[in-house]
Protein backbone atom coordinates (compact mmCIF):
# COMPACT_ATOMS: atom_id res chain seq x y z
CA UNK A 1 0.00 0.00 0.00
CA UNK A 2 2.63 2.53 -1.05
CA UNK A 3 0.02 5.10 -2.07
CA UNK A 4 -3.24 5.22 -0.15
CA UNK A 5 -6.43 6.69 -1.57
CA UNK A 6 -8.53 9.10 0.46
CA UNK A 7 -11.01 6.30 1.21
CA UNK A 8 -8.23 4.04 2.45
CA UNK A 9 -6.96 6.91 4.58
CA UNK A 10 -10.42 7.37 6.13
CA UNK A 11 -10.65 3.64 6.83
CA UNK A 12 -7.22 3.67 8.43
CA UNK A 13 -8.27 6.49 10.76
CA UNK A 14 -11.39 4.60 11.79
CA UNK A 15 -9.21 1.73 12.97
CA UNK A 16 -7.35 3.99 15.42
CA UNK A 17 -8.49 4.35 19.01
CA UNK A 18 -7.78 8.09 19.18
CA UNK A 19 -8.88 9.83 22.34
CA UNK A 20 -9.96 13.39 21.60
CA UNK A 21 -12.05 15.74 23.74
CA UNK A 22 -14.17 18.61 22.48
CA UNK A 23 -16.50 20.87 24.45
CA UNK A 24 -15.68 18.85 27.57
CA UNK A 25 -16.68 15.50 26.10
CA UNK A 26 -14.85 12.51 24.62
CA UNK A 27 -15.61 12.38 20.87
CA UNK A 28 -16.98 8.95 19.98
CA UNK A 29 -16.46 9.01 16.20
CA UNK A 30 -13.97 11.73 15.30
CA UNK A 31 -13.83 10.81 11.59
CA UNK A 32 -17.46 11.77 10.99
CA UNK A 33 -17.69 14.62 13.50
CA UNK A 34 -18.96 17.70 11.60
CA UNK A 35 -16.35 20.00 13.14
CA UNK A 36 -13.42 17.62 12.60
CA UNK A 37 -14.32 16.05 9.24
CA UNK A 38 -13.41 19.04 7.01
CA UNK A 39 -9.85 18.88 8.36
CA UNK A 40 -9.72 15.17 7.53
CA UNK A 41 -10.95 15.96 4.01
CA UNK A 42 -8.07 18.42 3.62
CA UNK A 43 -5.53 15.73 4.50
CA UNK A 44 -7.48 13.37 2.23
CA UNK A 45 -6.66 15.64 -0.70
CA UNK A 46 -2.95 14.85 -0.20
CA UNK A 47 -3.84 11.21 -0.90
CA UNK A 48 -6.29 11.77 -3.76
CA UNK A 49 -4.06 14.05 -5.83
CA UNK A 50 -1.23 11.51 -5.71
CA UNK A 51 -3.38 9.27 -7.93
CA UNK A 52 -4.28 12.00 -10.44
CA UNK A 53 -2.03 12.10 -13.55
CA UNK A 54 -2.41 15.88 -13.67
CA UNK A 55 -0.73 16.24 -10.28
CA UNK A 56 1.28 13.10 -9.55
CA UNK A 57 4.53 14.65 -10.80
CA UNK A 58 4.44 16.94 -7.78
CA UNK A 59 2.62 14.64 -5.40
CA UNK A 60 4.90 11.63 -5.64
CA UNK A 61 8.63 10.89 -5.55
CA UNK A 62 10.99 7.93 -5.63
CA UNK A 63 12.18 6.95 -2.17
CA UNK A 64 15.95 7.00 -1.66
CA UNK A 65 15.45 4.37 1.04
CA UNK A 66 13.53 1.75 -0.93
CA UNK A 67 13.43 2.88 -4.57
CA UNK A 68 9.64 2.74 -4.39
CA UNK A 69 7.19 5.40 -5.52
CA UNK A 70 5.98 7.25 -2.41
CA UNK A 71 3.81 10.20 -1.54
CA UNK A 72 6.06 13.27 -1.52
CA UNK A 73 4.85 14.04 2.00
CA UNK A 74 6.93 11.06 3.20
CA UNK A 75 9.97 11.80 1.04
CA UNK A 76 13.52 12.85 1.94
CA UNK A 77 14.63 15.65 -0.38
CA UNK A 78 17.42 14.35 -2.64
CA UNK A 79 18.27 17.55 -4.51
CA UNK A 80 17.15 21.14 -4.98
CA UNK A 81 14.58 19.99 -7.52
CA UNK A 82 12.88 18.02 -4.73
CA UNK A 83 12.93 21.11 -2.51
CA UNK A 84 11.29 23.22 -5.26
CA UNK A 85 8.72 20.54 -6.00
CA UNK A 86 7.79 20.44 -2.34
CA UNK A 87 6.93 24.16 -2.44
CA UNK A 88 4.96 23.68 -5.65
CA UNK A 89 3.06 20.74 -4.17
CA UNK A 90 2.12 22.80 -1.12
CA UNK A 91 0.89 25.64 -3.32
CA UNK A 92 -1.22 23.18 -5.31
CA UNK A 93 -2.81 21.79 -2.15
CA UNK A 94 -3.55 25.28 -0.82
CA UNK A 95 -5.36 25.95 -4.09
CA UNK A 96 -7.40 22.74 -3.85
CA UNK A 97 -8.43 23.12 -0.18
CA UNK A 98 -8.24 26.86 0.67
CA UNK A 99 -7.03 25.86 4.10
CA UNK A 100 -4.20 24.23 6.02
CA UNK A 101 -3.91 20.60 4.86
CA UNK A 102 -1.75 19.69 7.86
CA UNK A 103 0.60 17.10 6.41
CA UNK A 104 3.70 19.24 5.85
CA UNK A 105 4.83 19.15 9.50
CA UNK A 106 5.47 15.44 9.15
CA UNK A 107 7.52 15.87 5.99
CA UNK A 108 9.55 18.68 7.54
CA UNK A 109 10.24 16.68 10.68
CA UNK A 110 11.32 13.60 8.65
CA UNK A 111 13.96 15.62 6.84
CA UNK A 112 15.18 17.37 9.99
CA UNK A 113 15.35 14.22 12.12
CA UNK A 114 17.03 12.24 9.32
CA UNK A 115 19.97 14.61 8.96
CA UNK A 116 20.30 15.41 12.67
CA UNK A 117 20.32 11.77 13.83
CA UNK A 118 23.10 11.06 11.34
CA UNK A 119 25.26 13.72 12.99
CA UNK A 120 24.35 12.65 16.54
CA UNK A 121 25.44 9.12 15.74
CA UNK A 122 28.72 10.41 14.31
CA UNK A 123 29.39 12.30 17.54
CA UNK A 124 28.09 9.81 20.10
CA UNK A 125 28.16 6.37 18.44
CA UNK A 126 24.41 6.02 18.99
CA UNK A 127 21.98 4.18 16.68
CA UNK A 128 19.36 6.89 16.24
CA UNK A 129 19.84 7.23 12.48
CA UNK A 130 19.28 3.50 11.89
CA UNK A 131 16.22 3.68 14.15
CA UNK A 132 14.86 6.57 12.15
CA UNK A 133 15.54 5.05 8.74
CA UNK A 134 13.60 1.93 9.72
CA UNK A 135 10.79 4.08 11.04
CA UNK A 136 10.60 6.15 7.86
CA UNK A 137 10.57 3.03 5.69
CA UNK A 138 7.52 1.93 7.69
CA UNK A 139 5.89 5.34 7.20
CA UNK A 140 6.58 5.32 3.45
CA UNK A 141 5.42 1.72 2.94
CA UNK A 142 2.12 2.50 4.65
CA UNK A 143 1.74 6.09 3.36
CA UNK A 144 1.13 7.40 6.87
CA UNK A 145 0.30 10.90 7.97
CA UNK A 146 2.60 11.93 10.79
CA UNK A 147 2.31 14.95 13.06
CA UNK A 148 5.75 16.50 13.49
CA UNK A 149 5.28 17.86 17.01
CA UNK A 150 7.64 20.49 18.35
CA UNK A 151 5.93 23.23 20.38
CA UNK A 152 5.84 22.74 24.13
CA UNK A 153 3.50 24.78 26.36
CA UNK A 154 6.70 26.53 27.66
CA UNK A 155 5.25 28.13 30.83
CA UNK A 156 7.49 31.04 31.88
CA UNK A 157 9.26 32.03 28.65
CA UNK A 158 12.12 33.53 30.65
CA UNK A 159 13.10 30.21 32.25
CA UNK A 160 14.86 27.11 30.91
CA UNK A 161 12.89 23.84 30.83
CA UNK A 162 14.55 22.51 33.97
CA UNK A 163 13.91 25.78 35.88
CA UNK A 164 10.11 25.86 35.41
CA UNK A 165 7.91 25.78 38.51
CA UNK A 166 5.99 22.91 36.90
CA UNK A 167 8.50 20.51 35.31
CA UNK A 168 5.90 19.16 32.84
CA UNK A 169 5.60 22.43 30.89
CA UNK A 170 8.22 21.04 28.52
CA UNK A 171 7.76 17.44 27.43
CA UNK A 172 10.32 15.34 29.31
CA UNK A 173 11.64 11.90 30.11
CA UNK A 174 10.40 10.83 33.54
CA UNK A 175 11.87 7.33 33.50
CA UNK A 176 14.79 5.63 31.74
CA UNK A 177 14.20 1.89 31.36
CA UNK A 178 16.20 -0.92 29.81
CA UNK A 179 13.68 -1.27 26.99
CA UNK A 180 12.87 2.42 26.46
CA UNK A 181 11.77 5.63 28.14
CA UNK A 182 8.61 7.02 29.73
CA UNK A 183 7.65 10.60 28.79
CA UNK A 184 5.29 13.16 30.29
CA UNK A 185 4.16 16.59 29.15
CA UNK A 186 2.28 18.08 26.21
CA UNK A 187 2.66 19.56 22.74
CA UNK A 188 0.56 22.64 22.01
CA UNK A 189 -1.05 24.03 18.81
CA UNK A 190 -0.63 20.65 17.09
CA UNK A 191 -1.87 20.98 13.52
CA UNK A 192 -3.55 17.84 12.24
CA UNK A 193 -2.63 15.75 15.28
CA UNK A 194 -5.97 13.93 15.44
CA UNK A 195 -5.85 13.12 11.71
CA UNK A 196 -2.35 11.66 11.99
CA UNK A 197 -1.50 7.98 12.32
CA UNK A 198 1.67 8.80 14.21
CA UNK A 199 3.39 11.58 16.13
CA UNK A 200 7.07 12.43 15.67
CA UNK A 201 8.18 14.40 18.70
CA UNK A 202 11.03 16.91 18.72
CA UNK A 203 12.36 19.29 21.40
CA UNK A 204 11.03 22.83 21.22
CA UNK A 205 14.29 24.79 21.47
CA UNK A 206 18.06 24.66 21.89
CA UNK A 207 19.04 23.22 25.26
CA UNK A 208 21.94 23.30 27.69
CA UNK A 209 23.49 21.07 30.30
CA UNK A 210 20.90 20.40 32.96
CA UNK A 211 18.08 20.02 30.42
CA UNK A 212 19.00 16.44 29.41
CA UNK A 213 15.61 14.96 30.26
CA UNK A 214 13.97 17.52 27.90
CA UNK A 215 16.26 16.79 24.94
CA UNK A 216 14.15 14.00 23.51
CA UNK A 217 12.86 12.94 20.10
CA UNK A 218 10.77 9.85 19.34
CA UNK A 219 7.87 8.49 17.30
CA UNK A 220 4.66 7.03 18.70
CA UNK A 221 1.28 5.91 17.32
CA UNK A 222 -1.41 8.55 17.85
CA UNK A 223 -3.60 6.11 19.78
CA UNK A 224 -0.85 4.85 22.11
CA UNK A 225 -1.74 4.34 25.76
CA UNK A 226 -1.48 7.61 27.70
CA UNK A 227 -1.98 10.02 24.75
CA UNK A 228 -5.09 12.19 24.43
CA UNK A 229 -6.00 15.47 22.70
CA UNK A 230 -8.10 18.49 23.56
CA UNK A 231 -9.49 20.04 20.37
CA UNK A 232 -8.79 23.72 19.67
CA UNK A 233 -11.67 26.12 19.00
CA UNK A 234 -11.82 28.13 15.81
CA UNK A 235 -13.74 31.28 15.05
CA UNK A 236 -17.28 30.38 13.80
CA UNK A 237 -16.62 26.65 14.39
CA UNK A 238 -20.12 25.82 15.67
CA UNK A 239 -21.66 26.92 12.37
CA UNK A 240 -20.63 23.43 11.26
CA UNK A 241 -23.07 21.98 13.82
CA UNK A 242 -26.04 23.88 12.36
CA UNK A 243 -28.57 21.73 10.53
CA UNK A 244 -27.99 21.58 6.73
CA UNK A 245 -25.25 24.22 6.99
CA UNK A 246 -23.76 25.00 3.59
CA UNK A 247 -23.60 28.61 2.36
CA UNK A 248 -22.83 30.02 5.81
CA UNK A 249 -19.75 27.80 6.12
CA UNK A 250 -17.95 29.46 3.23
CA UNK A 251 -15.88 26.29 2.75
CA UNK A 252 -18.07 23.29 3.53
CA UNK A 253 -15.63 20.63 2.39
CA UNK A 254 -12.27 21.58 3.89
CA UNK A 255 -10.77 23.01 7.09
CA UNK A 256 -7.79 22.99 9.42
CA UNK A 257 -7.33 21.55 12.87
CA UNK A 258 -5.25 22.17 16.00
CA UNK A 259 -5.15 20.49 19.38
CA UNK A 260 -3.28 20.19 22.65
CA UNK A 261 -1.70 16.72 22.72
CA UNK A 262 -1.14 15.38 26.24
CA UNK A 263 1.41 12.67 27.06
CA UNK A 264 0.43 11.13 30.37
CA UNK A 265 3.38 8.85 31.16
CA UNK A 266 3.74 7.28 27.70
CA UNK A 267 6.20 4.43 27.10
CA UNK A 268 8.51 4.75 24.08
CA UNK A 269 10.45 1.63 23.02
CA UNK A 270 14.17 1.99 22.26
CA UNK A 271 13.82 1.52 18.49
CA UNK A 272 11.51 4.56 18.31
CA UNK A 273 13.92 6.93 20.09
CA UNK A 274 15.93 9.46 17.99
CA UNK A 275 17.37 11.73 20.71
CA UNK A 276 17.81 10.92 24.38
CA UNK A 277 19.66 13.52 26.38
CA UNK A 278 22.24 14.76 23.83
CA UNK A 279 21.43 18.40 24.61
CA UNK A 280 23.86 19.92 22.12
CA UNK A 281 21.82 18.51 19.19
CA UNK A 282 18.44 19.85 20.30
CA UNK A 283 19.21 23.23 18.71
CA UNK A 284 20.31 21.66 15.41
CA UNK A 285 17.09 19.67 15.19
CA UNK A 286 14.94 22.70 15.97
CA UNK A 287 16.80 24.93 13.51
CA UNK A 288 16.53 22.43 10.67
CA UNK A 289 12.86 21.68 11.24
CA UNK A 290 12.07 25.40 11.54
CA UNK A 291 14.01 26.08 8.33
CA UNK A 292 12.01 23.53 6.36
CA UNK A 293 8.76 24.69 7.87
CA UNK A 294 9.49 28.34 7.07
CA UNK A 295 10.10 27.24 3.48
CA UNK A 296 6.75 25.39 3.52
CA UNK A 297 4.84 28.62 4.14
CA UNK A 298 6.18 29.97 0.85
CA UNK A 299 4.01 27.32 -0.81
CA UNK A 300 0.91 26.53 1.24
CA UNK A 301 -0.06 30.11 2.11
CA UNK A 302 0.47 31.10 -1.52
CA UNK A 303 -2.01 28.44 -2.67
CA UNK A 304 -4.58 29.62 -0.15
CA UNK A 305 -3.83 33.18 -1.27
CA UNK A 306 -4.59 32.17 -4.87
CA UNK A 307 -8.10 31.17 -3.78
CA UNK A 308 -8.62 34.37 -1.79
CA UNK A 309 -7.49 36.54 -4.70
CA UNK A 310 -9.88 34.60 -6.94
CA UNK A 311 -12.71 35.01 -4.43
CA UNK A 312 -12.13 38.78 -4.23
CA UNK A 313 -12.15 39.01 -8.03
CA UNK A 314 -15.39 37.01 -8.27
CA UNK A 315 -16.96 39.21 -5.56
CA UNK A 316 -16.01 42.26 -7.61
CA UNK A 317 -17.64 40.68 -10.67
CA UNK A 318 -20.82 39.91 -8.73
CA UNK A 319 -20.87 43.42 -7.18
CA UNK A 320 -20.53 45.00 -10.62
CA UNK A 321 -17.26 46.64 -9.58
CA UNK A 322 -14.77 44.59 -11.61
CA UNK A 323 -14.03 47.36 -14.09
CA UNK A 324 -13.18 49.96 -11.43
CA UNK A 325 -9.51 50.91 -11.75
CA UNK A 326 -8.87 50.76 -8.01
CA UNK A 327 -10.32 47.23 -7.82
CA UNK A 328 -8.10 46.04 -10.66
CA UNK A 329 -5.12 47.64 -8.96
CA UNK A 330 -5.91 45.98 -5.62
CA UNK A 331 -6.08 42.58 -7.31
CA UNK A 332 -2.70 43.26 -8.90
CA UNK A 333 -1.28 44.22 -5.50
CA UNK A 334 -2.65 41.02 -3.94
CA UNK A 335 -1.08 38.98 -6.72
CA UNK A 336 2.22 40.82 -6.33
CA UNK A 337 2.32 40.08 -2.59
CA UNK A 338 1.33 36.46 -3.08
CA UNK A 339 3.89 35.78 -5.79
CA UNK A 340 6.57 37.48 -3.70
CA UNK A 341 5.99 34.83 -1.04
CA UNK A 342 6.28 32.15 -3.71
CA UNK A 343 9.55 33.70 -4.93
CA UNK A 344 10.92 33.32 -1.40
CA UNK A 345 9.82 29.69 -1.17
CA UNK A 346 11.39 28.85 -4.51
CA UNK A 347 14.56 30.84 -3.79
CA UNK A 348 15.37 29.16 -0.48
CA UNK A 349 14.79 25.81 -2.21
CA UNK A 350 16.95 26.58 -5.24
CA UNK A 351 19.80 27.55 -2.92
CA UNK A 352 19.51 24.33 -0.92
CA UNK A 353 22.50 22.13 -0.10
CA UNK A 354 23.23 18.53 0.93
CA UNK A 355 23.53 17.65 4.62
CA UNK A 356 26.08 15.15 5.90
CA UNK A 357 23.34 12.52 5.81
CA UNK A 358 22.73 13.23 2.12
CA UNK A 359 19.25 14.74 2.13
CA UNK A 360 18.91 18.38 1.14
CA UNK A 361 18.45 21.37 3.44
CA UNK A 362 17.05 24.75 2.39
CA UNK A 363 19.02 28.01 2.54
CA UNK A 364 18.35 29.13 6.09
CA UNK A 365 18.58 32.88 5.58
CA UNK A 366 16.21 32.88 2.61
CA UNK A 367 13.75 30.54 4.37
CA UNK A 368 13.61 32.91 7.32
CA UNK A 369 13.07 35.87 4.99
CA UNK A 370 10.26 33.84 3.40
CA UNK A 371 8.50 33.25 6.70
CA UNK A 372 9.06 36.83 7.88
CA UNK A 373 7.17 38.01 4.79
CA UNK A 374 4.46 35.45 5.49
CA UNK A 375 3.90 37.09 8.90
CA UNK A 376 2.88 40.24 6.99
CA UNK A 377 1.66 39.75 3.43
CA UNK A 378 -1.37 37.51 4.05
CA UNK A 379 -2.68 40.22 6.40
CA UNK A 380 -2.46 42.80 3.62
CA UNK A 381 -3.98 40.38 1.09
CA UNK A 382 -6.80 39.77 3.57
CA UNK A 383 -7.33 43.51 4.08
CA UNK A 384 -7.57 44.07 0.34
CA UNK A 385 -9.96 41.12 -0.07
CA UNK A 386 -12.25 42.61 2.59
CA UNK A 387 -11.98 46.00 0.89
CA UNK A 388 -13.05 44.58 -2.47
CA UNK A 389 -15.74 42.25 -1.06
CA UNK A 390 -17.59 45.00 0.79
CA UNK A 391 -19.23 45.10 4.21
CA UNK A 392 -21.93 42.61 3.27
CA UNK A 393 -19.53 39.73 3.94
CA UNK A 394 -20.03 40.36 7.67
CA UNK A 395 -23.56 41.77 7.79
CA UNK A 396 -25.67 39.50 5.60
CA UNK A 397 -28.36 37.30 7.15
CA UNK A 398 -28.04 33.55 7.58
CA UNK A 399 -28.85 31.02 4.89
CA UNK A 400 -31.92 30.06 6.93
CA UNK A 401 -33.26 33.56 6.30
CA UNK A 402 -32.62 33.11 2.59
CA UNK A 403 -34.60 29.86 2.68
CA UNK A 404 -37.46 31.31 4.78
CA UNK A 405 -40.77 31.56 2.86
CA UNK A 406 -41.37 35.19 3.83
CA UNK A 407 -37.84 36.52 4.39
CA UNK A 408 -36.23 34.65 1.49
CA UNK A 409 -37.71 36.75 -1.33
CA UNK A 410 -36.83 39.93 0.58
CA UNK A 411 -33.23 38.78 1.01
CA UNK A 412 -33.13 37.81 -2.68
CA UNK A 413 -34.37 41.26 -3.67
CA UNK A 414 -32.17 43.41 -1.46
CA UNK A 415 -28.95 41.41 -1.63
CA UNK A 416 -28.93 41.12 -5.40
CA UNK A 417 -25.80 42.34 -7.17
CA UNK A 418 -25.48 42.28 -10.97
CA UNK A 419 -28.60 41.05 -12.79
CA UNK A 420 -27.28 37.86 -14.31
CA UNK A 421 -25.82 36.37 -11.12
CA UNK A 422 -28.10 34.57 -8.64
CA UNK A 423 -28.09 36.19 -5.21
CA UNK A 424 -27.09 32.86 -3.67
CA UNK A 425 -23.87 32.85 -5.71
CA UNK A 426 -23.02 36.28 -4.35
CA UNK A 427 -23.68 35.05 -0.81
CA UNK A 428 -21.48 31.99 -1.38
CA UNK A 429 -18.44 33.92 -2.55
CA UNK A 430 -18.77 36.50 0.25
CA UNK A 431 -19.02 33.71 2.83
CA UNK A 432 -15.86 32.18 1.38
CA UNK A 433 -14.06 35.51 1.85
CA UNK A 434 -15.44 35.65 5.39
CA UNK A 435 -14.30 32.08 6.08
CA UNK A 436 -10.76 32.81 4.95
CA UNK A 437 -10.33 36.24 6.49
CA UNK A 438 -12.06 35.87 9.86
CA UNK A 439 -13.79 32.48 10.02
CA UNK A 440 -12.42 29.00 10.62
CA UNK A 441 -9.85 29.20 7.80
CA UNK A 442 -8.43 32.46 9.18
CA UNK A 443 -6.75 30.35 11.87
CA UNK A 444 -4.54 28.95 9.13
CA UNK A 445 -4.28 31.92 6.81
CA UNK A 446 -3.80 34.69 9.36
CA UNK A 447 -2.65 33.76 12.87
CA UNK A 448 -0.83 30.63 11.72
CA UNK A 449 0.98 32.85 9.20
CA UNK A 450 2.05 34.98 12.16
CA UNK A 451 3.05 32.32 14.69
CA UNK A 452 3.27 29.00 12.86
CA UNK A 453 6.85 27.80 12.22
CA UNK A 454 7.93 30.36 14.80
CA UNK A 455 6.78 33.87 15.65
CA UNK A 456 8.25 36.87 13.78
CA UNK A 457 10.98 37.51 16.34
CA UNK A 458 12.31 33.97 15.91
CA UNK A 459 12.93 34.71 12.24
CA UNK A 460 14.53 38.06 13.02
CA UNK A 461 17.02 36.37 15.34
CA UNK A 462 17.94 33.97 12.53
CA UNK A 463 18.14 36.80 10.00
CA UNK A 464 20.51 38.67 12.34
CA UNK A 465 22.68 35.54 12.68
CA UNK A 466 22.74 34.74 8.99
CA UNK A 467 22.70 38.25 7.54
CA UNK A 468 26.45 38.91 7.88
CA UNK A 469 26.25 42.60 8.70
CA UNK A 470 30.05 42.81 9.07
CA UNK A 471 30.42 41.89 5.39
CA UNK A 472 27.98 44.62 4.37
CA UNK A 473 29.88 47.19 6.47
CA UNK A 474 33.13 46.23 4.74
CA UNK A 475 31.48 46.66 1.34
CA UNK A 476 30.35 50.16 2.26
CA UNK A 477 33.74 51.15 3.64
CA UNK A 478 35.49 50.02 0.50
CA UNK A 479 33.17 51.98 -1.77
CA UNK A 480 33.49 55.05 0.49
CA UNK A 481 37.30 54.64 0.42
CA UNK A 482 37.52 54.28 4.18
CA UNK A 483 40.82 52.54 4.83
CA UNK A 484 41.07 51.74 8.53
CA UNK A 485 44.79 50.96 8.39
CA UNK A 486 45.66 54.39 6.96
CA UNK A 487 43.34 56.07 9.46
CA UNK A 488 45.23 54.34 12.25
CA UNK A 489 48.54 55.49 10.73
CA UNK A 490 47.34 59.09 10.52
CA UNK A 491 46.12 58.99 14.10
CA UNK A 492 49.46 57.58 15.25
CA UNK A 493 51.35 60.29 13.36
CA UNK A 494 49.16 62.99 14.85
CA UNK A 495 49.73 61.63 18.32
CA UNK A 496 53.52 61.64 17.75
CA UNK A 497 53.50 65.30 16.78
CA UNK B 1 -0.16 6.64 -33.11
CA UNK B 2 0.08 6.41 -29.34
CA UNK B 3 0.98 9.67 -27.62
CA UNK B 4 1.90 9.67 -23.94
CA UNK B 5 0.83 12.78 -22.04
CA UNK B 6 2.92 13.68 -19.01
CA UNK B 7 1.60 16.51 -16.83
CA UNK B 8 3.64 18.74 -14.55
CA UNK B 9 2.08 19.19 -11.10
CA UNK B 10 0.18 22.32 -12.10
CA UNK B 11 1.07 24.51 -9.09
CA UNK B 12 0.77 27.81 -10.94
CA UNK B 13 -0.53 27.03 -14.45
CA UNK B 14 -0.91 29.92 -16.88
CA UNK B 15 -3.45 27.97 -18.99
CA UNK B 16 -5.74 24.94 -18.63
CA UNK B 17 -3.51 21.96 -19.35
CA UNK B 18 -6.28 19.36 -19.46
CA UNK B 19 -8.44 21.48 -21.78
CA UNK B 20 -5.39 21.93 -24.03
CA UNK B 21 -4.90 18.16 -24.29
CA UNK B 22 -8.61 17.59 -24.96
CA UNK B 23 -8.49 20.18 -27.73
CA UNK B 24 -5.40 18.60 -29.31
CA UNK B 25 -6.99 15.15 -29.11
CA UNK B 26 -10.21 16.35 -30.71
CA UNK B 27 -8.35 18.15 -33.48
CA UNK B 28 -6.05 15.23 -34.30
CA UNK B 29 -8.87 12.69 -34.54
CA UNK B 30 -9.05 8.97 -33.87
CA UNK B 31 -5.76 8.10 -35.55
CA UNK B 32 -3.97 9.60 -32.60
CA UNK B 33 -4.46 8.08 -29.17
CA UNK B 34 -3.53 10.50 -26.38
CA UNK B 35 -3.11 8.62 -23.09
CA UNK B 36 -1.64 9.42 -19.69
CA UNK B 37 2.05 8.47 -19.83
CA UNK B 38 3.11 5.71 -17.48
CA UNK B 39 6.61 4.94 -16.21
CA UNK B 40 8.40 2.19 -18.14
CA UNK B 41 6.12 2.32 -21.18
CA UNK B 42 7.16 3.31 -24.69
CA UNK B 43 5.14 5.80 -26.72
CA UNK B 44 5.39 7.02 -30.29
CA UNK B 45 5.52 10.56 -29.02
CA UNK B 46 5.44 12.30 -25.66
CA UNK B 47 3.59 15.48 -24.92
CA UNK B 48 4.86 17.11 -21.72
CA UNK B 49 2.22 19.47 -20.38
CA UNK B 50 4.04 22.17 -18.42
CA UNK B 51 1.80 24.79 -16.84
CA UNK B 52 4.40 27.52 -17.20
CA UNK B 53 7.66 28.26 -19.02
CA UNK B 54 9.64 26.22 -16.48
CA UNK B 55 7.97 22.95 -17.59
CA UNK B 56 9.36 21.08 -14.57
CA UNK B 57 7.63 17.73 -15.23
CA UNK B 58 9.94 14.77 -14.82
CA UNK B 59 9.60 12.47 -17.85
CA UNK B 60 12.92 10.67 -17.74
CA UNK B 61 11.21 7.32 -16.93
CA UNK B 62 8.92 7.49 -19.97
CA UNK B 63 10.31 6.34 -23.30
CA UNK B 64 9.51 7.68 -26.76
CA UNK B 65 10.21 6.41 -30.27
CA UNK B 66 9.87 9.63 -32.16
CA UNK B 67 10.27 12.58 -29.92
CA UNK B 68 9.05 14.87 -27.16
CA UNK B 69 7.30 18.22 -27.14
CA UNK B 70 7.30 20.33 -23.96
CA UNK B 71 4.23 22.53 -23.95
CA UNK B 72 4.84 25.71 -21.97
CA UNK B 73 1.93 27.93 -22.92
CA UNK B 74 -1.38 27.94 -24.75
CA UNK B 75 0.44 29.60 -27.63
CA UNK B 76 2.18 26.30 -28.35
CA UNK B 77 -1.03 24.80 -29.70
CA UNK B 78 -0.26 25.06 -33.43
CA UNK B 79 3.33 23.94 -32.89
CA UNK B 80 2.09 20.83 -31.10
CA UNK B 81 -0.29 19.96 -33.93
CA UNK B 82 2.44 20.49 -36.50
CA UNK B 83 4.96 18.40 -34.58
CA UNK B 84 2.58 15.47 -34.16
CA UNK B 85 1.11 15.47 -37.64
CA UNK B 86 4.59 15.74 -39.14
CA UNK B 87 5.59 12.54 -37.37
CA UNK B 88 2.32 10.88 -38.38
CA UNK B 89 2.91 11.55 -42.08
Amino acid sequence: MALMTKEQYLDSLRKLNVKVYMFGELVENFVDHPIIRPSINAVGMTYDLAHDPQYEDLMTATSNLTGEKVNRFTHLHQNTDDLRKKVKMLRLLGQKTATCFQRCVGMDSFNAVYSTTFEIDQAHGTKYHENFKKYLEYVQANDLTVDGAMTDPKGNRGLAPSKQADPDLFLRIVEQREDGIVVRGAKAHQTGSINSHEHLIMPTMAMREGDESYAVSFAIPTDAEGIFMIYGRQSCDTRKLEEDADVDLGNKEFGGQEALVVFDDVFIPNDRIFLNGEVEFAGMLVERFAGYHRQSYGGCKVGVGDVLIGAAAVAADFNGAAKATHVKDKLIEMTHLNETLYCCGIACSAEGYPTEAGNYQIDLLLANICKQNVTRFPYEITRLAEDIAGGLMVTMPSEKDFKHPKLGPICEKYFKGVDDVPTEHRMRILRLVENMTLGTAAVGYRTESMHGAGSPQAQRIMIARQGNLAHKKELAKKIARIDEASIAQREAAAAKK
Amino acid sequence: MRIGVKYCGGCNPRYERKAFVDKVSKNLGEMYDLVVAKEGEIYDFILVMGGCMNCCANFKHVETRRGVFCVKSAADYEKVLNAITKIGE
